[in-house]
């Protein structure tokens, strides 16, 4: 690959529903309750990866290592170690076990870099931290954390320590009108006050949707009244831009893949058989990390233990 | 916290005052253009997004608040990084004197509290920049401080209004 087109990512931008608070003290109430609520989801879907080993949990790797380690060279002997150890552990659990224990342990890693992207600024910011590395390290151990190759080219990884220790988010410009769900006029030409309740009739609109609750069957009758709250919808939306910030609106617009340089290693045909057979794997979750980095000088290319990618991918093969 | 007032720093952008403009009422006007549309002319100019209850909020209070952009026309720009520490609002209107600007102002601050779940004595402790242009006399002001800041440094000016009105 001797055309290099920089870093690419992949990202979440909005998600459907309520546009989280913007600031104050409701944002800090939303950050805190569903950040809990992740890592709560992170600790129980790893309980139950525990539960399914049973006795054989005892004799799983241990993630006996302080998190953060800046010696690259310590951070690979580690990654090293811990991977030979997980190598001799997975050969003993059976297949069988292991298709029980992967949803399990990848929404614990999903839980866990959501708790995360809520918690970031929240005193539990480092319990997310540790869960994200728990959850990795066995995810990683039992079942790889794979860097495929594209079409495009480009070698890409989804690594739950790469991505989540690059504390970034993305924010979107859009220019959108919002209409009233009472009586359909803009939000801000009509006088219902969103959030309060009106009695709207019940009807069916062109495409057979109920007024109501926007659905095609329900038990709304058409002429019925039906005291509904008032919500702003969003129509028109055009989209101006997209901003990496380092606080998005909506906390989980992160990126969630990005494109992994390889080097001059990534030219070698070997390498890249083994991307598209699913076999080259990162090894950043077996070991520490180098902490996070907060983009406070948005060096994209700084983000966790990817700086040394050809060193650890030759290594790998 | 201390207020800035800027005389000479900010000025309408083109085409967000009113095209008529009426002696007792106050006018929001958009305050952002967009980033892209410089080379094609003409930029597009755009309310932001919490300011677009404002009006509204007004009207149910009785305040003669409108949009300085008809409707079909208003354009509002969200944007989806955490809230800016300091909010902004442009105002327009025929003088200073206008007794609706200061509770247009507060009004704004109270939208903030009941929008992020501030006290009001919190949201008026926030951060808050207040640009008013002055038809009646050219005079283009940009007001930074605390939201209380802001209100005292409109006293004063709405007071020298007043002075200069009576003294026509």
């Amino acid at each position: 690959m001797t055309d290099r087109r920089g870093q690419q990512f992949k990202m979440l931008i909005l998600q459907w529903g309520p546009i989280p608070p913007s600031g104050g003290p409701h944002r800090d109430r939303y950050l805190d309750h569903f950040g809990r609520a992740s890592l709560q989801t992170a600790e129980d879907e790893y309980d139950e990866v525990v539960r399914f080993l049973g006795t054989d949990a005892a004799h799983m790797p241990a993630l006996d290592f302080d998190l953060v380690e800046n010696d690259d060279r310590a951070r690979r002997a580690i990654q090293r170690q811990k991977r030979a150890e997980w190598l001799a552990f997975q050969s003993t659990i059976h297949t069988e076990l292991l298709d029980e224990i992967e949803p399990h342990i990848r929404k614990s890693v999903s839980a866990a870099m959501d708790a995360l992207n809520y918690l970031e600024d929240h005193p539990l910011r480092e319990a997310a931290h540790g869960a994200i590395h728990r959850a990795a390290f066995v995810k990683r151990g039992l079942f790889g954390c794979p860097i495929t190759s594209r079409d495009d080219g480009e070698y890409w990884t989804d690594c739950p320590i790469n991505i989540s220790h690059v504390r970034m988010g993305f924010s979107a410009g859009l220019v959108s009108d919002f209409e009233c769900s009472i009586c359909g006029k803009l939000v801000e030409d009509c006088d219902h006050e969103m959030r309060e309740y009106y009695p709207k009739v019940a009807d069916r609109d062109s495409e057979g949707k109920c007024t109501i609750c926007n659905e095609t069957e329900c038990d709304h009758r058409a002429g019925e009244t039906v005291l509904v709250e008032a919500w702003a919808s969003a129509r028109n939306v055009k989209a101006n831009e997209v901003s990496m910030v380092a606080r998005p609106r909506y906390p989980l617009a992160r990126m969630v893949e990005k494109s992994f340089d390889l080097g001059r290693a990534g030219e070698d045909p070997r390498v890249r058989d083994a991307a598209r057979r699913g076999v080259l794997n990162c090894d950043g979750d077996l070991g520490p990390c180098k902490g996070f980095n907060e983009m406070s000088d948005w060096d994209v290319k700084s983000a966790s233990s990817s700086g040394e990618d050809e060193a650890e991918e030759i290594d790998l093969l | 916290m201390t207020v800035r007032i800027n005389e000479h720093g900010w000025t309408p952008l083109d085409g967000a005052l009113p095209k008529t403009l009426e002696a007792d009422k106050v006018y929001v006007i958009p305050i952002r253009t967009a980033t892209q549309t410089a080379e094609r002319g003409k930029p597009e100019i755009y309310y932001t997004d919490n300011v677009r209850h404002l009006p509204k909020a007004a009207r149910a209070k009785g305040l003669p608040l409108e949009f300085s952009q008809p409707e079909g026309e208003r354009h509002y720009l969200q944007e989806f990084s955490i809230d800016p520490e300091m909010w902004s609002l442009g105002l327009a209107m025929l003088t200073m004197a206008s007794d609706w600007l200061i509770l247009t102002v507060s009004l704004f601050i109270s939208q903030r509290a009941d929008n992020q779940g501030w006290t009001n004595d919190e949201a008026h402790e926030l951060p808050l920049r207040v640009y008013v242009a002055e038809t009646e006399t050219g005079r283009d002001i940009e007001i930074e401080g605390s939201g209380t800041d802001v209100i005292e440094a409109l006293k004063v000016l709405q007071a020298e209004a007043k002075k200069r009105k009576k003294g026509q």
